[in-house]
């Protein structure tokens, strides 16, 4: 099981900031990030920063799935999530694990990664916070909507390490790259959320059940569970 | 002995609603046999206000009914809760004499806390505080002399001396340098994030009763008095609320918040020696039980996040303890009373340059004396010294000593 949440008592490290105080022996030091030495030539903190963040982004990923999938109220929806929340579990396993080939901590979170995890809590607060104003066939678009959100930032962040293989030192660094990048496919999350979005738009924009004056809350769910039935 | 919260399912929420008579509880005496009852009553009052305020600012950010529903049903309860804790204050005891009481449980809980805390950043923040309520303590027990003519020592019961500290005409800055460094949620100690939280909420409740009693007065030392150190409290508030960290979410900070009223009503349930009282913090800590089993239903529903993610499975194994600190506090005093915040520093006042803000600020509030020092002067005008209560010798700071001018 990879770290889901780096906290104090998984053994998460950050580095020195003058906004920040660090509790004794959770500081990582700058030198450290610098000198790893599987990223001669490269801009090492940089990199380890970086790779912090994408970890953050899968983890925000599998809490932000586990809650969708909670919280769809269509049993095609909640097993997509369900399994997506799996796939991101894996993910940073991923991350974690070519982390650790490279040199670094993957208990580590860089600032880039705390930035990362503001945006994605975000994103999952306004999948609930405003439920109360929005009838139950736009909320599941709201929550499709975070998934497209964040399904592009893990497309955008995996691809780019793929771009970046071959800019790695030769050897194991690089190996490790590619062994990473080749495990995951970042781009099936975002298609598919384009493509359901679309479908849901489609449904929605036919639908005569939300339009009815006398729809009640009961007919509009039973819609939603037989989307795509 | 650990104690493990989540394994605990308390009362529901549902249930813990009490009855007028059970809220109305009998007062304490206002002189009771242990001062410290009078200061736990004080820090969990603090911690209900800070329970039920967070909770009203969270549901003014959404409209989703199960949250707000549930936010609502718990916030009831706090308010109760906070109605059974307060109103166990003596209604004998006048707001001076409550006041005294405040200042001692800021000396001793900031004192206590700073001798546990993990992180020197986090402890430098409460020393530096600690001096400054210390000194309240001392301003204060003088206007008590001075309108009531009565000893403070009645109520702090020598367990916390009384004499001065950081000036507190001295300890007004421009508020650019009341922000301090905030943790990081990731890699603070747990025992950090409780300590934070603590001190926030116990600060932030002084700050609202002089904001609230300073008029209460006719004496305009007294009134003048409590607008000035009202204006500390202020600062207090700001200088450890900027401790925490801003990432945490909605969420992530209600369970925070229910977990450290189980750490707290768990603390003073095992160190209080007045029985009816302890009963009452044994119901709260089960009442605390089961709403932190409601924030943590919520984060996993809402976050898809699990409690044990984000908080230890068990509480600190040293209870929050009231008890006396008078060599630790000494110790500050004679150390750091030179310091001064700059920026998220705190220096010595030697290194401040002369132009820094602080010596404009300074002059700003200062302009035509400051009712801190005013008091001092009346009681010697008065009585030919000013009142103090030095159990363990002279105060440690040579300038402080004796019932020569305070300022250093
Ligand atoms: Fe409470
Ligand atoms: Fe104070
Ligand atoms: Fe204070
Ligand atoms: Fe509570």
């Amino acid at each position: 099981m990879p770290i889901t949440s780096p906290m104090f008592h998984t053994g998460a490290t950050t580095k020195p900031m003058p906004t920040i105080t660090i509790t004794p022996g959770r500081e990582m030091p700058i030198e450290t990030l610098q000198g790893a030495p599987a990223l001669k030539g490269m801009n090492a903190m940089f990199v380890l920063d970086v790779l912090s963040d994408m970890a953050a982004h899968d983890r925000c990923g599998r809490h932000l799935y586990l809650s969708l999938a909670g919280r769809s109220a269509n049993p095609m929806l909640q097993r997509k999530y369900a399994s997506y929340a799996e796939d991101a579990e894996k993910n940073i396993g991923v991350t974690e694990q070519l982390i650790t080939d490279l040199g670094g901590d993957p208990g580590y979170v860089s600032p880039s990664a705390r930035a990362a995890e503001k945006m994605d809590s975000s994103l999952l607060e306004a999948t609930f916070l405003l439920e109360g104003s929005v009838d139950i066939m736009t909320q599941e678009l709201v929550m499709l909507d975070a998934v497209l959100l964040a399904a592009s930032r893990a497309d955008a962040a995996w691809s780019g390490l793929r771009a970046l293989a071959p800019s790695f030192p030769e050897g194991p660094a690089r190996d490790a790259v590619q062994r990473a990048v080749d495990q995951v496919d970042p781009a099936e999350p975002l298609e598919w959320a384009r493509a359901t979005r679309t479908k849901l738009i489609g449904l929605q924009a036919k639908s005569t059940v939300a339009t009815a004056i006398a729809a009640t809350a009961e007919d509009l769910m039973a819609r939603v569970k037989t989307w795509f039935d | 002995m650990a104690f493990a919260p989540f394994d605990q399912a308390g009362i529901p929420v549902e249930d813990q609603f009490r009855s007028w008579s059970e809220l109305n509880v009998d007062p304490l005496s206002s002189r009771p046999d242990d001062p410290y009852t009078l200061a736990r009553v004080i820090l969990m009052n603090g911690t209900e206000v800070e329970a039920a305020l967070f909770s009203h600012h969270f549901s003014r950010q959404t409209d989703n009914p199960e949250i707000k529903r549930s936010l609502a049903l718990s916030r009831r309860v706090e308010q109760q809760q906070q109605k059974a804790v307060n109103w166990l204050l003596p209604g004998d005891a006048s707001p001076l004499e409550t006041t005294l009481s405040y200042e001692q449980v800021a000396v001793d809980l900031t004192a206590w806390l700073a001798r546990m805390e993990p992180d020197p950043t986090i402890q430098q923040a409460l020393n530096f505080a600690l001096l400054e309520d210390f000194d309240h303590l001392y301003r204060y027990a003088n206007l008590y002399e001075l309108i009531d003519g009565r000893h403070a020592e009645e109520i702090t019961q020598h367990l916390t001396e009384i004499t001065p500290g950081r000036p507190t005409f001295i300890e007004h800055r421009h508020p650019f340098d009341e922000l301090r460094p905030h943790f990081a949620t990731q890699t603070v100690d747990p025992l950090s994030r409780l300590h934070v939280m603590t001190i926030t909420s116990a600060e932030q409740q002084t700050l609202n009763y002089y904001m609230n009693h300073g008029p209460d007065f006719m004496e305009p030392i007294a009134r003048g008095l409590y607008a000035e150190i009202a204006q500390i409290e202020e600062q207090h508030v700001s200088h450890y609320e900027s401790m925490l960290d801003p990432l945490d979410s909605w969420f992530a900070n209600l369970l925070f918040h229910e977990f450290n009223e189980v750490y707290l009503y768990w603390s003073m349930f095992q160190q209080e020696t007045d029985e009816r009282v302890k009963a009452l913090w044994e119901l709260h800590l089960n009442m605390e039980l089961g709403q932190l089993q409601e924030a943590a239903r919520l984060l996993r529903k809402y976050e898809g996040r699990e409690p044990l993610e984000l908080l230890p499975p068990e509480l600190p194994e040293i209870p929050l303890t009231f008890e006396s600190n008078k060599q630790y506090v000494r110790d500050v005093l004679a150390a750091e009373i030179d310091l001064r915040a700059d920026g998220l520093l705190i220096v010595p006042e030697s290194e401040l340059p002369s132009d820094h803000r602080w010596w404009a600020f300074q002059k700003t509030v200062n302009a035509g004396g400051s009712p801190t020092e005013e008091i001092i002067n009346l009681q010697r005008d008065k009585q030919g010294r000013d009142y103090r209560d030095e159990t363990e010798g002279p105060n440690p700071v040579p300038a402080l000593r004796g019932t020569q001018d305070a300022t250093v």
